[in-house]
Formats: structure tokens, sequence, C-alpha cells
């Protein structure tokens, strides 16, 4: 996938992450790890598109 | 300094046919103070334009001959490739060894020969659609093929504003002559050995006239780009020079600079908002978690309080069953 379509679908995940977080059905448990895997694919595309 | 004399005795050279540059700049601006070269009317093509403190310069064309000219009044706008009559008189520059016309007016009678059959072509191909732009290059590239003179001051000014954009990326640079006889053929075999293999093609080249430029307005060129796979920029000359290469590119930039600022998105601007997500995603959790806290507070606070009105309610009830006992 390029830098290009991975940063595309990074933002679409920050934004259901947020999505999730707000949503007090979800349980906290489940808000945290998701908030914790987006933070974690951040990085891993941050690191991507700098060791080019 | 050696003198004539030493010069003499060195060289055998007679001392008295020996001259220096300041007497021969002298005998060169006399032979210019003559009636021929005050106040004529010269007709010509205008080319190589700039303005600089208020004062313009270009050049008037006629076939291969050329002469510099020099206005430094304001009068009518000048335009690359219109055909003008330009009176004045031609002086001689000491300091810069050269003559000139000192334009005191400036008449366009026309439309340049290269300047009309450059209008024509680009008429041609807007309606063949080769002008109608196509794919967006992407704003991360990984790989960017650049197109230049290995050693002009447009490569390294599209690569100095490229780096500062994004570090990261491979730059691919295929070599190709922008002026001359061989430079659309080597120009057209760079463009078709990068297309399909990088993410963005960038072909730019320094300014010049439309005579230095007359590659960057092939047909061939102007279709090549328009028809390539990989979204092409072109920064090519300065802002004001709009080339059927920059008309048939995806992007246009204004400059080699400009072409390098347009590759790419700043990296650290990405980052920086990367951070903001991130912070915001944590600020969002925190406030999750206060409320969910919170939410627990009351629930203990409403158990403690129905487990202690339970007690008073068993104690009043009890006290009721003595008192009636």
């Amino acid at each position: 996938m390029s830098h290009d379509a991975e940063f595309r679908s990074l933002l679409d995940r920050i934004e259901e992450t947020e999505e999730t977080v707000q949503d007090e059905e979800v349980p906290l448990e489940e808000a945290q790890d998701a908030v914790a895997d987006t933070l974690e694919a951040i990085d891993a595309f941050e690191d991507g598109l700098t060791s080019d | 300094m050696v003198t004539a004399a030493e010069i003499e005795d060195d060289h055998g050279i007679p001392a008295d046919h020996i001259t220096t540059v300041s007497s021969i700049s002298a005998v060169i601006e006399d032979r210019f103070r003559t009636p021929e070269l005050d106040a004529v009317h010269v007709l010509g093509e205008l080319s190589n334009h700039s303005r600089w403190k208020g004062n313009d310069f270009f050049t008037l064309k006629d076939g291969d001959d050329q002469l510099s000219c020099v206005r430094f009044s304001d009068g009518v706008e000048l335009h690359e490739g219109d055909e003008v009559l330009v009176r004045g008189s031609i002086d001689y520059y000491r300091e810069k060894g050269r003559a000139s016309l000192k334009a005191t007016k400036v008449i366009p009678v026309g439309t340049g020969e290269l300047y009309g059959k450059l209008q024509e072509l680009k008429q041609e191909l807007r309606e063949d659609g080769v002008f109608d732009g196509g794919d967006e290059p992407p704003k991360l590239p990984e790989t960017v093929g650049l197109v230049t003179s290995p050693e002009a001051d447009a490569r390294s000014d599209f690569l100095e504003a490229f780096r500062v954009q994004n570090p990261a990326a491979e730059i691919r640079s295929r070599p190709a002559s922008v002026q001359g006889d061989d430079a659309v053929e080597e120009l057209l075999a760079a463009i078709d050995d990068l297309d399909g293999t990088v993410d963005t093609i960038a072909l730019v080249r320094g300014g010049g006239d439309i005579e230095d430029l007359r590659a960057f307005n092939d047909e061939a060129l102007g279709r090549q780009i328009a028809a390539t796979e990989t979204p092409v920029i072109t920064g090519v000359g300065h802002r004001e020079d709009e080339t059927v290469a920059g008309l048939a590119a995806d992007v246009w930039a204004m400059t080699p600079t400009d072409a390098g600022r347009k590759a790419s998105t700043r990296l650290s601007d990405v980052q920086d908002q990367l951070q903001e997500h991130r912070q915001q995603l944590q600020e969002q959790l925190a406030a999750r978690e206060r409320f969910h806290e919170q939410q627990r507070e009351i629930e203990r606070r409403q158990r403690r309080e129905r487990a202690l009105a339970a007690v008073i309610i068993a104690l009043t009830l009890a006290i009721v069953a003595g008192v009636v006992l």
C-alpha cells in the first residue's frame, strides 16, 4: 500500500477510534484497547514514513 | 603590475603595440558615438524579458542576431514574443564590456513569428485534450523521478526544496539535455524510462527565453507528458513561463524550487498532525475514564445509601415491633 493510501486508512481508523471512545455503550476496556492499538498504528506509520 | 617594457623584453612584442583594457574600452566607446547608432529605430522580436528595480531588460531578436536592450523609463507593458519597434541609442557599457540598446520608447507592432507558432500549437494541443490534466500526484511519494540536466542549478534547487519537504523519499535521477538539438529526444527517453517505475516524475529547468525553452514547447513532449501513467510535475523557467510541457503536466510549478515544494507534503506537517491526533485520543480516553470513575462512584454512593436506608428501615421496624409488643 502506498504512503498516501496508508495515511488515508490511518485517518479513518483514528476517526473510528474517537467514535468508539465517545460511545458510552462500548465498554471502557474495549475503548482502551482500541486507543492502544491505534496509537501503535500511528507509531508504525511514522516509522515507515521516515525509514524509506 | 608588469610593464609594457618588460613584456617587450621578455616576449619581443613592441611596447607601443601593447594597450590596456581601459584604453581599448575608451576607443570602442568612442566608436559607438556616431549618428548611425544614435536615435535609431530597431525592429525585432522581444524575448528574455525581466524587470529589476523598475527597469526592463530584454533581448531583441531577428533570426540568429540579437541585441541586448534596457528601458529605464516606464512605458507599455512588455510581453515575451511581441514584435516591437524600439527607439533609442546604442551605448557601450565599459564596465560590462558590451553594447546595449538604451530604449526611450517601445512600440508593440505585432506578434513575433516564434510566439505566433507557439500559440497555434498550444491551441491545437488544447483542442486535443492534451492540457486536460490527469491524476493528482501522491502527497507522500516514496520514489520521485527527476529529469533535468545533471549540472543545472535547477536540479539542486529542486532537491534542496524537496528534501525540506520529504527527506525520506528516494530520488531517481535521469539526466537529459534541457536545451539544444538533442534535448527533446533525451527528455522523451528519460520520461519513458521512469514512467510506471516511480510515484511522481519531476521535470525541471531554469529560466530562459522562448528559444532556450524550445524543447519544453515541443509537441511530442507535451503529448508524452499527457499520456504518462505516472503523474508529472513541471517546474520550467520562471513564474511567467507558460510552456507546452507545463500545460500538459498534472501539476504546474512556477520554478524548480516550487516543483520541489509541490512534489511532496512536508513530512514534519504530517508528524505534527499525527501528534495532535495522538493527544486528542489520549485526552478523549482520559475523559472517558474520568466519566467511568464518576459513574462508579455514584453507584457506590447509591449502594451505600440504599444499605443505610435498609438498616434504618429495619431498626425502625424493630422499634415499632417492640412498642407494639
